[in-house]
């Protein structure tokens, strides 16, 4: 092998060189999208806690139409969803794949086009929503042609993972590679039809819930999953535990949750059994996320000692845990004498950051810590950083979902009570959204330092840290 | 469409596709396709990165990982 | 043998998509299409819709629904908000604005409730002045301050002033309603849907 395509400098050997090949070819494209990501990640933050104090000084700055609540607010949800969760999570899939098909990455030409229209509609979406564009549906307010450029992005995306892994040179398919290579089916399909323009009405309504929570189904939730299904027994070093109860887990998943998406208009206008059925579809959701809940216990027990030494398994056995705990909490609120409490209140919005956050971003802050060091072959300099960031957004997210279920829950009390005028369901939230925006802080202030390391990473800046797999093993100074 | 018309397609699109999921399932065990199931949860390690070794140590190593060899330089885990 | 597993992979998840789809959006779809608007529901006037963009523009549907439930399923009935609505109510919503989050109260009959076209304006412009703690935003950009004229020459102008109390305003000031504020109110004055409904065909 030439030096060039052995930079590492390691003895040959067959399955080795496939592996830092398979890394060298991810890692232009994986980077690009990393760094998106992250730059989306600051946009998403920043828009998210102007919009938590907005709640707390609902008078600030409240001459700028720009920053008014009701498109500060979608500016959030998009940036990171379709931004920091979508770029990351494409990353993670594009790394993912090579390493479990044993190849380098096919058509490869097609991921940086993809990367740039994704930033582009991004950045046109985020725009169109400032100055007053908003289709007015909840998930997809960008303007069409912002959709149509993230839709073909990641039709590119979707063609290279495919090609790549027509390609693989591997017998046994990865449970991973399961829930990629379904999601990237299912998403470009899910999105083109929801932004067709034919509904209107209750219909719509119906669309609109199916297509935002089927984006949960079809690909956050699967991508979180395929990095939990591969980093947790990769960094400890043991196999998962039952690869059957991986196969039951997926097809029960990729069955029930489908059909999960009308729960959020329990109580709606819209006929009673489609209404029953997605609360059935939401209980039915048990199963597959308790197989996913006894495979990685099961994977870890005997090994949390680990967790001190890899952050990339604390922050991945965080997510996953709070999957198992979003998805019962879930099923739960789909149940009709909850939901006359919560619906409607900020009990949601903190179940969906118990989703997106403390499952979904934490997994691909793990992801992120793993991957990196392989592709830029830089050690993240400064580990104490690490820390903080993983204590500063644990604590963070804790203190966001705590305070808005709690908050949510009174709220919902207080509303259902006639003889409370509305206004007092309002009063009883506010010291709880204060708490929220202590909470936004804390994570605004763990991703500042996540974005310095990131930055270092990409830099090759800071002080070198020679770590394994680079070097041969060294003696360890005790810290 | 009346809701027990729509019910009724509803289930029939239920019962066809359980008997389909139901049909592949028994073709797949009859055909030995999770004979090798387990196999399957080998695929990520390889030569360099077995079974029984951790693959991230950014903060450190466990005692019993830790190497009595002397490398070329040290590798700390605070700054 | 590859070839069959990866196919048969890939339409067992293209069946679960579709399957979800159907269920959900296609056959409810088919079933909703033969509710009829109650004769009492009218579309939307030009001024109703150009005012329903800008409801839209500052994303009133993060903070307010337009969906009353029944009975027994919360105090939507019990605080009058409007019998519980029906799809018939929505047929010309287009995009629908059901909304998921009451920060602010239902709005789905609030012309019902609050037919002021006075009150809506100021509480547009301050929401702390008619209602006290709330956290609604002001929309300052809706309105025009201008200086303090007699109300003889508002008149002949034909501006409309809002009469916002004392002590909002800074000295001397009048604050002035624009076009989008009017048509914004009158969107929300067309929010009216406590016409009684008759008893529909398959309901």
């Amino acid at each position: 092998m030439s030096p060039d395509r052995n930079p590492f400098n390691i003895e040959e050997s067959p399955e080795l060189s496939s592996r830092v090949l398979s890394d060298i070819s991810a890692s232009g494209p994986v980077l690009a999208f990393f760094t998106s990501a992250v730059a989306w990640l600051l946009v998403g933050t920043v828009f998210g806690l102007i919009a938590s104090l907005k709640f707390n000084l609902p008078d600030w700055l409240g001459s700028f139409p720009a920053l008014t609540f009701g498109r500060v607010r979608p500016v959030h949800l998009n940036t990171i969803m379709y931004g920091w969760v979508s770029l990351a999570s494409a990353g993670c899939s594009i790394w993912l794949t090579v390493r479990l098909c044993r190849v380098e990455v096919h058509w490869r030409n097609l991921l940086y086009p993809s990367v740039f229209l994704w930033n582009l509609g991004l950045l046109y979406g985020t725009i169109a929503i400032l100055i007053g564009d908003n289709r007015g549906l909840e998930w997809l307010e960008f303007p069409r042609g912002a959709s149509l450029l993230i839709a073909i992005a990641f039709v590119c995306l979707s063609l290279s993972i495919l090609r790549t892994f027509h390609a693989r040179q591997v017998k046994h398919i990865y449970v991973s590679l399961w829930y990629i290579l379904a999601s990237i089916v299912w998403f470009p399909i899910l999105y083109v039809i929801a932004n067709l323009p034919f509904y209107s009405g209750v219909t719509q309504a119906a669309v609109n819930w199916w297509f935002a929570h089927n984006a949960i189904t079809v690909w956050f939730t699967p991508i979180g999953l395929a990095a939990a299904y591969y980093f947790i027994p990769k960094v400890i070093g043991r196999p998962i535990y039952s690869y059957y109860l991986s196969l039951l887990g997926f097809w029960s998943f990729a069955l029930f949750y489908n059909w999960n998406g009308i729960h959020h208009l329990v109580g709606g206008p819209l006929p009673t059994w489609l209404i029953s059925v997605s609360i059935v579809a939401s209980v039915l959701m048990f199963i597959p996320v308790t197989t996913v809940a006894i495979n990685h216990h099961l994977t870890t027990i005997g090994h949390f000692g680990k967790l001190k030494f890899s952050p990339t398994l604390r922050f991945v056995v965080f997510g996953a845990m709070c999957y198992t705990a979003v998805s019962f909490q879930g099923s739960i609120e789909a149940l009709r004498s909850f939901n006359e409490i919560s619906h409607f209140t900020h009990y949601t919005i903190g179940h969906a950051h118990l989703g997106m956050y403390a499952f979904a971003t934490m997994i691909l802050f793990g992801a992120i810590y793993y991957i990196m060091p392989r592709l830029t072959k830089w050690e993240w300099p400064y580990p104490i950083l690490i820390k903080y960031h993983f204590w500063l957004v644990a604590f963070g997210i804790a203190l966001y979902v705590g305070s808005m279920t709690v908050g949510g829950v009174l709220q919902g009390l207080y509303m259902n009570d006639p003889s409370r005028p509305f206004i007092a369901s309002v009063e009883v939230t506010k010291p709880y959204l204060l708490a929220r925006s202590g909470a936004g802080l804390l994570i605004l202030i763990g991703h500042l330092i996540f974005i310095y390391l990131f930055s270092l990473m990409i830099l090759r800046r800071g002080p070198e840290r020679k770590a394994p797999p680079w070097r041969e093993e060294v003696e360890v100074v005790a810290p | 469409m009346s809701l027990p018309l729509a019910g009724l397609i509803l289930i029939l699109i239920a019962l066809i596709g359980g008997t389909m999921a139901m049909v592949a399932f028994i073709w797949a065990v009859r055909t030995k396709q999770f004979k090798d199931l387990n196999a399957g949860a080998y695929v990520i390690f390889d030569e360099e990165e077995p079974v029984g070794k951790m693959t991230d140590n950014t903060f450190g190593f466990p005692e019993s990982e830790k190497s009595s060899r002397k490398g070329k330089g040290k590798y700390e885990s605070r700054p | 043998m590859m070839f069959i597993r990866a196919t048969t992979f890939f339409l067992g998840v293209l069946a679960t998509l579709f399957l979800g789809w159907a269920g959900l959006t296609l056959i409810p779809g088919i079933q909703i299409r033969e509710v009829k608007p109650s004769s009492e529901l009218k579309p939307y006037t030009e001024e109703q819709l150009r005012g329903r963009a800008i409801y839209i523009r500052e994303g009133c549907i993060y903070c307010h629904s337009q969906q009353t439930r029944p009975e027994g399923f919360g105090a939507d009935q019990l605080r009058n908000w409007g019998r519980p609505s029906l799809p018939g109510d929505y047929v010309y919503d287009k995009p629908h604005l059901l909304g998921t989050m009451r920060t602010g109260p239902d709005l789905f009959n609030i012309a019902a409730r609050q037919p002021s076209e006075n009150w809506h304006l100021i509480h547009l412009y301050n929401p702390r002045t008619l209602s006290p703690g709330s956290l609604m935003p002001p929309y300052l950009w809706l309105f025009k301050e201008e200086d303090e004229f007699s109300k003889e020459v508002y008149a002949a102008t034909g501006e409309r002033v809002v009469p916002v109390p004392k002590g909002f305003v800074p000295e001397g000031k009048v604050i002035i309603a624009t076009q989008e504020a009017l048509d914004l109110v009158a969107y929300l004055l067309s929010l009216n849907h406590t016409y009684p409904i008759k008893a529909e065909k398959g309901e």
